[in-house]
């Protein structure tokens, strides 16, 4: 050794003068093995660590500091190019762990080292030396090191389930294997975590990462053996991928038996992977180049799925199945033309097949829904529309009357509706008969609502009403609208009783049905007896509480084209009491308007205005009947009795448009029939009461009344009473009025004291507002100080406001 | 010409539109075996009669005829011919085939009395049971004949007649007591009660199918009237009266062309439950 090589220097020499001395001096040591490493000669630094080691055997840390600088030395180098350097540093470690082989340190240091050099067989070695070697509780550690080693390794590795999976085992299964492409299975890696599931606790990863060797043997055996037990559980990963993954092992390992198996435990225990689990058991079926039975797996899954997204996924991977098979099949058509007749039915089948499959995705859908909820009509309805030809439609209505609940449709009408649409097929067909027979089996179903009968009748009254005529229609809607013998009972139990009442018990309270009937009757009224069974009819309606006030309206024009006026009239009265005040209103309105017409006696007729006029004690504005009224005594030559009713009708009237209707009837029927001198007091009356807005036309028409009797005093005392009503600028008829009266009867010191007036009244105007504005409890409005725009006004008249508020715009 | 040749494209056009009409396939039986009977809105009704049984489940067998436009044409004609002599004695018949609202309604032979179990479980057990029997001890299907002439059947109380085509003898004796036999072994196994009265209710030998009905007629009308006072007097009245109506129905005889047309393939039979019909085929047989 040439030991001048590594004792060079001043410094060298003195440090080793110094371990002559003192050779078991650590301190030194230190020392002197810092000074080597400033000195970047490594050989030398070897050699001093050698020579440190020797005197200190036992020092870890010394052991952990050399193989620390002398792996990192070669930790850029590859192992295989550089053997000799590595295999160094590993007999490094042997001697380090020679002297402290329980250390666990250098056991993970050493292994890290040896991943490095991805010698596996030397990693099992050390691994399982350094477990004997070290005590048990640092175990993990150890295994720390191994499982990250794995997760990196297998991680940038895990490519077993690939895209074009479907492709390559289609591909194997219609033509023979081909070579594997790179997927073999991780054994080493599997092995360990084997051996690591038995000790650890974190079983969920583990598993994971077992999943993720390939090596689906093992998968399969570890996978049911923790995930079968009920107590499995994961935090990180989905449980359901844990199942999925050993079906898949369980596919390629086990037989078809073990793997059908597999999945209807796993399809148990996890309804909602039910389409995937499909799809695996289809590729199973694939890989064992039963290709038929894969079809009809997913036929069968995809007509037995009741959820949305099991059927998307399941009918997705069909439509790729069909379009991989096809596709291989032309390949190998294309690289090998003489295979083609062999395969020539299998290409039409399965093209035929994917086309059905494309053309029948909506009616697929309408299954799904149709599985999801047969009870369901509009699903029904709906399907029965993709059909194009009557028998499809019947076949789909025959199948919905089949499978439908009655009680479990929660529409009204849909289910009745749908029988009319069957019984329609046969109306179209001209098979009245079968029709027939179909409306009578759709009225023995036991319907929750009533509107469903009610369409099937009516749609049958219809059809009866186009073959038979009015005969037919009329017979038919009799029978549905026979009153049982308690009918207020029945409505009474239907009401209650909700749905679970048969509607047949009811069916007699269809206004729907009534109203054709009625219709039926009048069309075909031509004897007295039919003139009575629709007063029947009518009267029936009228005892069940179902007629409308149309329905009155109608049966009392029915009876005046049947001449029965008196009849007639006491059906108005009857609708009258039924009413409540505004539809008494409408019919009072038609009624005495109909009377008005008839020679009724005045007796008669002031009875029924004054029925009608208590309405106006409700709140119900009756200015029409006031002026009917009034003009009913006008034409019976009493005026003062007509002028009188105007009167009460403005007083007793509350709209306003109305009010001032009447007032204008009332004054003017008072100056025609009773003279200027007595519409005096209605004049005053009327400016009395109505608002200051209204009232200005009235003041001038009495102003012009006082005019014509030359009392101009009054008429100018009027006219000022009018001007104070409304600032002069909103009154401005008055005051042109006011002008040209002074013009014709006044003076020029009247005019003047007009004008003075109107001044006045202006300034008036004003003030009063404000006054108004600034009582107490009102709201006023308060000037800013802050005065936005141009035109500010000067700082002089600006005025401290305390309550100002500032509006942030 | 022109007015010739359009009116003539026209008729030649709208045949063709006739002919277009696409034919639709009858109801299925099965359809009209669901909704056989209407629900039963008498029994909300008070103090109409009770026209069930709480706790009780009905039954009773039958074969269904349903029938042909031609068989509706033939039995109108028949109960016209019938109501032309029976109207001199006050009866007339309503036909069976057709209810009142027009809609064709199928006829059946009863081969049994009311059943009643009690409970629903042995109602649900009965067509089960019925069908192992059939599918053991009966041919797949057999010919349903008539005889020539009519007969007169009245109901237990007798406020109702009814107008019958009668089953022929021959089938009465080779099936119809076969069936007998089977659906009463079938009860037996079903029921726990003794069914023997109901046993005694039917027998094969008066088999026959019902064509028409008349109730509130005088006849029934006043029989129910006098049996509250002198019933022996009330009995002998109506047994006179339908015999005399009897005989006036012996004398409408169909003819052997017309009794073939009601003839028909009977391949099993119904039973009902509850608002529907329960189709029981004979053997392996599973035709409607």
């Amino acid at each position: 050794m040439d030991i001048d090589r590594f004792v060079s220097t001043e410094e060298d020499l003195a440090y080793e003068y110094e371990l002559q001395t003192q050779s078991k001096n650590f301190l030194t040591w230190s020392r002197y093995l810092e000074y080597k490493k400033s000195r970047d000669d490594p050989v030398a630094l070897a050699w001093l660590y050698e020579r440190c080691t020797n005197e200190f055997p036992n020092s870890v840390d010394l052991w952990l500091e050399y193989l620390k600088w002398r792996t990192d030395l070669i930790h850029t180098l590859n192992a295989v190019f550089y053997v000799d350097e590595f295999t160094k540093c590993n007999a490094l470690f042997e001697r380090a762990l020679g002297w402290c082989y329980d250390n666990d340190r250098i056991w993970i240091m050493y292994l890290k080292f040896a991943e490095q050099q991805r010698d596996l067989g030397m990693i099992r070695s050390i691994l399982n030396r350094s477990l004997r070697c070290v005590s048990l509780e640092k175990h993990p550690r150890i295994w720390e090191s191994i499982i990250s080693f794995i997760e990196d390794d297998l991680l940038q590795n895990a490519n077993f389930l690939e895209d074009n999976e479907l492709e390559s085992l289609m591909h194997d299964a219609l033509f023979g294997k081909e070579e594997k492409r790179s997927n073999s299975p991780d054994l080493w890696s599997s092995h360990m975590l084997a051996r690591y599931l038995e000790i650890t606790d974190s079983v969920e990863h583990t598993l994971y990462l077992l999943g993720l060797t390939g090596d689906e043997e093992a998968v399969r055996r570890l996978y049911e053996r923790y995930l079968f037990p009920d107590t499995f559980s994961t935090v990180n990963y989905k449980q359901h991928d844990f199942y999925l993954r050993y079906i898949n092992a369980l596919g390629q390992v086990g037989t078809e038996e073990e793997f059908q198996e597999g999945v209807e435990k796993t399809i148990i225990k996890f309804p909602h992977l039910s389409s995937s689990l499909m799809v695996e058991l289809a590729k199973n079926f694939i890989m064992r180049s039963k290709i038929p039975l894969a079809r009809s797996t997913l036929d069968n899954a995809l007509k037995a799925t009741t959820k949305t997204r099991d059927f998307s996924v399941i009918y997705d991977f069909y439509l790729k199945f069909l379009e991989v098979l096809l596709e291989t099949i032309v390949q190998e058509i294309r690289a090998n033309p003489d295979i083609q007749p062999a395969w020539e039915q299998d290409l039409t089948y399965n093209f035929n097949l994917l086309e059905h499959l494309t053309n029948t995705h909506e009616l697929l859908l309408n299954d799904l829904k149709v599985r999801q909820d047969c009870n369901n009509v509009s699903t029904w309805v709906a399907r029965a529309n993709l059909f194009p030809s009557v028998k499809e439609k019947c076949e789909v209505y025959v199948n919905a009357i089949l499978a439908i609940d009655p009680g479990e449709v929660h529409e009204a009408s849909v289910l009745g509706q749908l029988w009319c649409n069957y019984a329609k097929l046969f109306i179209e067909a001209k098979d009245y008969e079968s029709a027939r027979e179909t409306f009578d089996r759709a009225l023995r179903v036991p319907f929750k609502y009533k509107e469903d009968l009610e369409v099937i009748w009516l749609c049958w009254a219809e059809m009866e009403l186009e073959i038979e005529g009015f005969e037919g229609a009329t017979k038919l809607l009799e029978k549905a609208l026979k009153i049982p013998k308690h009918p207020e009972l029945l409505i009474e139990k239907y009401d209650k009783g909700g749905k679970d009442f048969p509607a047949q018990a009811v069916i007699f309270t269809s206004l729907k049905l009534w109203a054709m009937y009625l219709d039926v009757m009048e069309a075909s009224c031509e004897s007295s007896d039919q003139v009575s069974k629709t007063r029947e009819a009518y009267n029936n309606m009228i005892g069940l509480k179902l007629a409308t006030p149309l329905i009155f309206i109608n049966y009392a024009h029915f009876l005046q084209a049947q001449n029965m006026w008196d009849e007639s009239f006491q059906i108005y009265e009857r609708a009258i009491a039924a009413f409540p005040p505004q539809t008494k209103y409408e019919l009072w309105n038609i009624y005495l308007g109909e009377c008005s017409e008839q020679n009724l006696s005045t007796e008669r007729l002031r009875d029924l205005f004054e029925q009608a006029l208590e309405l106006a004690k409700h709140g119900i504005d009756c200015s029409s009947f006031f002026l009917l009224y009034s003009n009913l005594e006008k034409s019976n030559g009493l005026y003062k009795r007509s002028v009188d009713i105007l009167y009460r009708g403005c007083k007793e009237t509350n709209a306003l448009q109305s009010k001032v209707l009447l007032w204008r009837s009332c004054l003017d029927a008072s100056k025609n029939f009773l003279g200027d001198e007595d519409s005096r007091p209605f004049y005053e009356e009327c400016i009395k009461t109505l608002p200051n807005s209204k009232v200005i036309m009235f003041v001038i028409d009495f102003a012009k009344v006082e005019e014509r009797l030359q009392a101009y005093e009054r008429s100018r005392a009027i006219l000022k009473f009018g001007a104070q009503l409304l600032h002069p600028d909103q009154n401005k008829i008055l005051w042109d009025f006011w002008n040209e009266f002074e013009v014709r009867h006044g003076s020029k010191s009247t005019y003047k004291d007009m004008l003075k007036f109107k001044r006045h009244v202006g300034d008036n105007f004003k003030v009063d507002t404000e006054q108004v504005t600034s009582k107490e409890g009102n709201v006023a409005f308060i000037a800013s100080s802050d005065v936005g725009g141009t035109h500010s006004a000067p700082e002089s008249s600006q005025v401290t406001n305390p309550e100002e508020i500032s509006l942030d715009l | 010409m022109d007015i010739l040749q359009s009116s003539y494209c026209s008729s030649s056009e709208s045949e063709e539109e006739e002919e277009l009409v696409e034919p639709v396939p009858i109801v299925p039986q099965a359809v009209l075996d669901k909704y056989s009977i209407s629900p039963n809105i008498a029994k909300y009704q008070p103090g109409s009669e009770m026209n069930f049984v709480r706790g009780r489940w009905n039954t009773f067998a039958f074969i269904e005829m349903r029938t042909s436009t031609q068989q509706r044409a033939l039995l109108n004609k028949t109960i016209a011919c019938v109501n032309e002599k029976a109207r001199l004695l006050g009866v007339e018949f309503e036909p069976l085939h057709q209810s009142e609202m027009g809609s064709p309604q199928p006829l059946h032979v009863s081969l049994s009395s009311n059943v009643e179990f009690s409970t629903r479980k042995e109602l649900d057990l009965f067509p089960k049971m019925l069908s192992i029997e059939l599918m053991q001890k009966f041919p797949l299907h057999f010919d349903v004949q008539f005889e020539p002439a009519l007969k007169l059947f009245d109901n237990y109380d007798k406020s109702a007649l009814f107008l019958t085509l009668n089953v022929s003898d021959s089938v009465k004796r080779r099936y119809l007591s076969k069936l007998s036999t089977i659906i009463q072994e079938s009860i037996d196994c079903c029921s726990l009660e003794d069914n023997t009265k109901q046993r005694q209710q039917w027998n094969f030998v008066n088999a026959h199918m019902s064509i028409g009905k008349t109730s509130k007629t005088e006849m029934t009308k006043s029989y129910l009237h006098d049996i509250h006072g002198n019933s022996d007097q009330a009995e002998l009245g109506f047994t006179e009266k339908f015999r005399m109506l009897n005989d006036v129905i012996d004398t409408v005889h169909l003819k052997n062309s017309e009794l073939d047309q009601f003839s028909f393939r009977c391949h099993g039979l119904k039973v009902t439950k509850e608002r529907a019909n329960i189709w029981v085929p004979f053997g392996n047989s599973t035709t409607v």
